[in-house]
């Protein structure tokens, strides 16, 4: 068999990457974005139209621009040639621009392929110490840019990161978690929900988005470890508001106890979990889509490390309009936490974000099942070597169903087969 | 023969919803929200 060098679906993203981020004359005629007639086609991927380099719109945020119109015709709420482009492509080749087109795909795999774990024996150190390099220097290039503390940066950025990065350095590559609870994702929401209450909106949103994820993968049961003393800390401050009779600590009491019961009864009495993947679905409808909805605003945008990848940084960095860096708060922070904590994620677990968090992915999914182009396998010849799960960029089994909805269509199983027992179809 | 005919409905119902989008004016929206910070 002849090894090849760099695999089809790599160049795919590659180009897919240099196009959606193809204008180079922002920073020659100094324009913050490009604002020309191809930003109203919207691509078929996760990429940040707040770039500075980018080119089209992101279907993410307009979709979630468009829910959250107010004071308009009901039909223009309706992101209908959004809808329109994700069946049309899901139907033609499935979940199949993941694989190919995605720059966020890219970055993953990219990262994915930093050696680190017992394996890489000596390697994983150096590894380690160039990643520690790197993140001093940026750290030190972002604190002369917009005016942070080179100590607050390394102690709340840098460290946490060098911890997590020393885990997965002794531990090597991890198993993603395998499901989510349903209870540890309404802690989330009802934490977030608490915030809203007691203290400002926003942060109650963001706060809820993030604890919502955490929790769902941590457990119920374990999560409420941090959920009862911070509800209780949090129905303390803030606004005096009362809920019916509740007042004070006794909204933070009657939290307590919601918390515990719900705890109790999904996890406990009814088992209620899903598979880690279907996370991706409680993003699209609670973040896209509810929470676009209610307040107007992308908030799955204002939280995505693409965004802060692609936009958040390079135009806090380069600030075109002498203002950008003045607006830097909290949020551009949890931006950035969460940036490296999918970073992070990303060097130690095959595309983490694609696989439990991506909404467009979770809607392309769908179609996996339906879509003209699909794989087929012959189950006479394939020895389930596992040869096709060690190549596969979201660590799945073709072999169990090589049409099933995780699958990105990049087809590195088609070529690396030995028997080649698969093969793509019409 | 049933997996061809659900892909046929969606090429269509997907063509024909973009179609309407575009006659609707969303692009000029969706280039409202995509040419701002």
């Amino acid at each position: 068999m002849v090894k090849r060098r760099i695999a089809p679906h790599r160049i795919g993203q590659i180009i897919g990457t240099v196009l959606l981020n193809g204008y180079i004359l922002a920073y020659l005629q100094n324009k913050v974005l490009y604002s020309g007639i191809l930003k109203s086609v919207p691509e078929p991927v996760l990429n940040c139209y707040g770039g500075p380099l980018s080119v089209f719109a992101c279907p993410l945020g307009s979709f979630q621009q468009i829910i959250g119109m107010k004071g308009v015709a009901w039909w223009q709420n309706v992101p209908w040639v959004i809808l329109g482009l994700f069946m049309i492509i899901g139907a033609f080749v499935g979940r199949a621009a993941c694989g190919w087109i995605c720059p966020f795909g890219l970055w993953q795999d990219l990262l994915y392929k930093i050696k680190i774990g017992p394996r890489a024996k000596l390697n994983r150190w150096v590894t380690f110490l160039t990643i520690a390099g790197i993140g001093i220097l940026t750290v030190i290039l972002l604190a002369a840019f917009i005016k942070i503390s080179i100590w607050k940066g390394l102690l709340f950025g840098w460290l946490p990161f060098m911890a997590l990065l020393l885990y997965g350095t002794i531990r090597g590559k991890l198993a993603p978690p395998q499901r989510f609870s349903v209870a540890g994702m309404l802690l989330g929401i009802v934490l977030g929900l608490l915030i809203i209450f007691k203290h400002e909106a926003s942060v109650g949103i963001a706060t809820g988005v993030v604890s919502m994820a955490v929790f769902s993968l941590l457990g119920g049961k374990r999560s409420l470890f941090i959920v009862i003393p911070a509800g209780f800390i949090i129905s303390l401050t803030g606004k005096s508001a009362t809920l019916g009779p509740f007042a004070g600590g006794e909204i933070g009491l009657l939290f307590i106890l919601i918390a515990v019961l719900t705890v109790l009864l999904l996890e406990g009495r009814l088992k209620l979990y899903f598979p880690a993947t279907a996370l991706k679905y409680a993003f699209l409808v609670i973040v896209a889509g509810v929470a676009a909805y209610f307040t107007a605003e992308p908030w799955f945008c204002k939280l995505c490390p693409q965004g802060t990848l692609e936009a958040g940084i390079p135009l806090v960095l380069w600030d075109p309009v002498q203002g950008l860096r003045a607006l830097v708060g909290w949020l551009f922070y949890l931006k950035v936490a969460i940036l490296l904590f999918v970073l992070w994620a990303s060097i130690t677990v095959k595309r983490p974000f694609c696989r439990m968090v991506c909404p467009i992915g979770a809607i392309y999914a769908l179609f996996n099942k339906a879509s003209m182009m699909r794989m087929q396998l012959n189950g006479q010849t394939c020895s389930k070597c596992g040869a096709c799960r060690r190549v596969c960029p979201v660590d799945i089994e073709p072999f169990q169903d090589p049409n099933q909805a995780e699958c990105i269509r990049c087809f590195e199983c088609v070529w690396n087969c030995p028997p080649k027992s698969l093969k793509i179809t019409l | 023969m049933r997996r061809k005919l659900i892909f046929v409905l969606l090429a269509i119902c997907g063509t024909a919803l973009a179609a309407l989008g575009i006659g609707l004016g969303m692009l000029s929206i969706i280039h409202g929200f995509a040419s701002q910070i």
